[in-house]
């Protein structure tokens, strides 16, 4: 590949003003630059955006990273042409067609390219990536892979067939959170059975586990008040729905009139979600209620409270969203709020996830009549909705399986009595491995939060053998208390102006000189 | 509130000779015929397109909550229409004054409004931060176009020190909003982004004002266009030269007809156009309707002639109908799509041609 420059550190200092690495980079940097495939798990906030950002300053070639979340991607290159590194680009579906054509034109000029997984399954989009010689690919957050794969992000399973076809450039996948069944789909899904494994303890010393079992709702939000009376620090507040991000956001304003509280979701429209993102990470939010579309790689420092009015439903999505605080360094908590009744809605929300057998079954009967009447599948969301009785999410994993099993091949249905048989079948029991797989993974959460000995111990057990140290408290069960929390607060009240002459002249920086702000 | 106010004064003028849909197409802006011919008929092209992006389910439950509040009846004669109430009529003449109405100018601005706004936040943000020596702050906006107008207006003003510029841009913000609807100046100034001081959302410019977030939406849109409005008659400069830029990136599509126009005038012929232009001829086809359909004084003459415009023209009457496929059957074989397409921009619908089409289901609008 590349000559091995004078040394990586100097790189680091020249490149990227950082004096030293942190535990893991080194390594797995060397390994990729010696053209090795790697599979990097490091906790979350430890840099791994780094083990490709700097490949990218050194490679001849490009570099190309898979990035589940648009927000995500955004906001780095972003921060990348913050930092003088203009190379960078993100590409997704939120580009209008003019300003997307434009740069895939001009792809040739650009280092480190972003792209959502959607994007990858354009035939033309990769004619074009193999004009421009990739060498390195990198799959972030590769646990997308195993995590919601199957039911989520079917295009994130089909990233081997993409590596091939691209004449396999050196492969790095990247995540917090994998235990070994999470790994082992990995390195099959993208067909690497010889990766190089750099594996570290993901526990986070510096966060102290709280889970608090309240009786209703409720009592939810007066925990949360307390909390935000005492310790009036910037704080994340997790929930499953995007109605009770705006509800709970609605009622804190109420009740904290002089706090600054927003809401985050992904029904939101881009230029609001930027806007709430940013001023998040600027300090003008100090209270975002969000549901986990918030989450994944958010790189705040000061993040000192996460809340999780409802748990998630697998532990690593709480070790993800819960390593939003602190990463820098210091003491931050993370508190769960409990209650039975919780355990409802999950359960729902896991059946409906999958089309159910009945509906699988009739979806059989309807293509076979199609097969044989040449008619082709309809395109609107609304006729699968009403022929099929399948949601898109549904709909999307049923024709993803399929495809897969060769009864659809380019938008054709294609009908074979045999195969049909034997994918009926297989399809069957793989959506009842998947419920069951789903339902175990929330009955070990369940269990973890009902848990009476140390949660730290319980919650690493399921990943690595041993956990550091806390550096502040442990956990809820070790006898973590509030009053022994003392963050550093630099509570920063609300501005309010008498007249919008005065706030744009604020705004306009007009008289800056003057003014004691 | 300014939702509301508008979707009364919409229903006030339709009554129910259209289904509640073509309010909806209205302010989203529909680039269909109907919606087009709608707009010049119910003299409503002010509200064209001001909210591109409302949601059809949002709309809906607007339509049913003013119904169950008393402001609208639904009709007895049509399916999904609508009549204003007494009790609406009288909501809407003593709010009225306070509403800004009068602002929109959808029509003619709908096309740039979105990137002339985005270019202001952005031309904001860019010199507040470059005043403060502040080079690496995460643009609020992405798209290409705006960035490149952004550049170019910086590079134009380098020898002008930030300070003037920002002087200069607070003057002509003032100007312009200080004739506004105070509400929404406020709305607007919130919404501005600075140096380290990201402007609010929507969400919360609806929660700290105590307003839906369609009157956030629709009383912004109605400060954007008094702005172009201002630009336009007077001499704001930085604010000038922004609109230039975004009325010449976003006319795109009619400077390109606007070419095959000039073309036109020098004789050439459709065939020789699509030729010269490595355009194909339908491109060229939907150049001419698109002129015909803005401007009303563009001679269609040339295309139809006066025999074949009464042919289309009793065909529309007898179909009862819109629809090109109906009505191409129902014309001479060697008249073709574009000609009908062409006259469809001219004809005018006697008040009771139109209510017989409402009510007559089989009718499509499309
Ligand atoms: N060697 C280093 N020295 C100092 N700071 C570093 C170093 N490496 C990374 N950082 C900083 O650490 C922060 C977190 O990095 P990054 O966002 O890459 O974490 P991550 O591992 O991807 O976390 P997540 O799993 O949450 O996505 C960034 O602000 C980055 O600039
Ligand atoms: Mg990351
Ligand atoms: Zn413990």
């Amino acid at each position: 590949m590349t000559k091995q420059p004078i040394s990586l550190e100097a790189v680091l200092q020249q490149e990227m003003g950082l004096t030293s690495f942190r535990i893991g980079q080194k390594e797995i940097i060397s390994d990729i630059l010696r053209g090795q495939d790697v599979l990097g798990i490091l906790p979350t906030g430890s840099g791994k955006s780094l083990c490709y950002e700097l490949p990218a300053r050194i490679l001849q070639g490009k570099v190309l990273v898979v990035s589940p979340l648009i927000s995500l991607m955004m906001d780095q290159v972003k921060r990348l042409k913050a930092k003088q590194f203009k190379a960078a680009v993100a590409i997704n579906s939120f580009m209008d067609f003019p300003t997307r054509k434009a740069i895939i034109e001009r792809l040739d000029t650009y280092k480190l390219i972003f792209v959502s997984p959607e994007q990858l399954q354009s035939q033309s989009f990769i004619n074009r990536l193999l004009q421009i010689n990739i060498d390195l690919f990198v799959i972030d957050e590769a646990h997308c892979i195993s995590q919601w794969g199957h039911e989520f992000r079917p295009d994130y399973q089909r990233l081997g067939p993409i590596i091939t076809a691209l004449d396999n450039p050196v492969v790095l996948a990247l995540t917090a959170t994998a235990t070994n069944y999470v790994q082992r789909d990995i390195l099959t899904s993208l067909n690497r059975p010889d990766i190089q494994k750099h594996i570290y303890p993901m526990d986070r010393e510096n966060i102290a586990i709280s889970i608090q079992h309240v009786e209703k709702e409720d009592d939810k939000n007066q925990v949360i008040a307390s909390y935000l009376s005492a310790r009036p620090v910037p704080t994340l507040i997790y929930f499953t729905s995007r109605m009770m991000t705006e509800e709970v956001a609605s009622r804190l304003l109420n009740q904290f009139p002089h706090r600054r509280i927003a809401y985050y979701h992904g029904g939101m429209d881009q230029v609001d979600r930027i806007s709430i993102q940013q001023q998040f990470m600027n300090d003008q939010i100090d209270i975002v209620c969000c549901t986990s579309a918030f989450g994944m790689g958010i790189d705040k420092s000061n993040i000192r409270l996460v809340i999780h009015y409802h748990f998630p439903y697998q532990m690593e999505a709480y070790i993800q969203e819960a390593g939003r605080a602190g990463r820098d360094g210091q003491d931050s908590v993370s508190l769960i709020l409990y209650s039975k009744a919780d355990e409802i809605l999950p359960r729902r929300i896991i059946q409906q996830e999958l089309p159910s057998e009945q509906v699988v079954s009739a979806a059989f009967q309807i293509l076979k009549n199609y097969a044989e009447q040449g008619i082709s599948i309809p395109h609107s969301s609304e006729e699968i909705e009403t022929i099929f009785q399948m949601n898109e999410v549904q709909w999307r994993f049923f024709y993803y399986q399929l495809e897969k099993h060769d009864i659809i091949v380019n938008n054709a249905i294609l009908f074979h009595h045999e195969t049909w048989t034997d994918a009926y079948r297989q399809i069957q029991s793989f959506i009842q491995e998947r419920i069951q797989l789903k339902e175990n993974k929330l009955q070990s959460m369940l269990q973890w939060v009902n848990e009476t000995v140390c949660l730290r111990q319980t919650l690493y057990s399921v990943f690595q053998p041993t956990y550091k140290q806390p550096t502040g408290q442990c956990c809820s069960n070790c006898g973590f208390e509030l009053n022994k929390w003392n963050p550093s607060i630099n509570s920063i009240e609300k501005i309010f102006y008498d007249s919008w002459e005065e706030s744009l002249r604020s705004k306009l920086l007009i008289g800056a000189e003057y003014e004691t702000k | 509130m300014l939702f509301n106010g508008i979707i009364l004064t919409c229903t006030e003028v339709i009554k129910d000779t259209r289904s509640s849909s073509a309010i909806y197409h209205l302010l989203t802006g529909k680039k269909g015929i109907q919606t087009v011919h709608d707009a010049r008929l119910f003299e409503l092209e002010r509200f064209y397109g001001i909210y591109p992006g409302l949601d059809k389910k949002i709309f809906t439950d607007r339509m049913d909550d003013l119904t169950t509040e008393g402001y609208l009846i639904r009709s007895k004669q049509a399916d999904h229409s609508y009549l204003l109430s007494p009790f609406g009529k009288d909501w809407l003449i003593h709010h009225q004054a306070g509403l800004p109405f009068d602002d929109y100018n959808g029509f003619s601005y709908s096309k740039m409004d979105n990137e002339f706004y985005q270019g202001i936040l952005l031309l904001i943000q860019t010199y507040t931060n470059s005043y403060k020596q502040h080079f690496s702050f995460i643009p609020l906006i992405d798209n290409r176009d705006v960035t490149q107008s952004i550049k170019a207006i910086y590079r134009v003003h380098k020898k002008i020190s930030d300070a003037k510029m920002l002087e200069g841009l607070y003057d002509e913000l003032h100007h312009v909003l200080r004739k506004t609807n105070p509400l929404a100046a406020k709305l607007f100034v919130d919404r501005l982004t600075g140096y380290k001081d990201y402007g609010l959302s929507i969400s919360q410019l609806a929660i700290a004002y105590d307003l839906s977030k369609e009157d956030v939406q629709l009383f912004l849109v109605a400060v954007v266009h008094l702005f172009i409005t201002e630009v336009k008659q007077n001499k704001l400069p930085i604010l000038s030269q922004l609109l230039q830029y975004c009325s010449m990136e976003t006319s795109f599509i009619t400077a390109s007809a606007e070419k095959t126009n000039a073309m036109m005038q020098l004789g050439m012929t459709i065939e020789e156009i699509a030729e010269r232009r490595k355009l194909k001829q339908n491109t060229i086809y939907d150049h001419i309707v698109e002129m015909a359909l803005i401007d009303s004084d563009f001679s269609i003459k040339p295309y139809v002639s006066e025999h074949e415009f009464q042919a289309i023209e009793s065909a529309v009457h007898t179909c009862k109908s819109l629809k090109l496929k109906t009505i191409k059957k129902a014309v001479d074989h060697q008249i073709s799509y574009f000609q009908i397409r062409l006259s469809l921009t001219r004809i005018h619908l006697s008040k009771s041609d139109e209510r017989r089409e409402v009510h007559d289901k089989t009718t499509d609008f499309t």
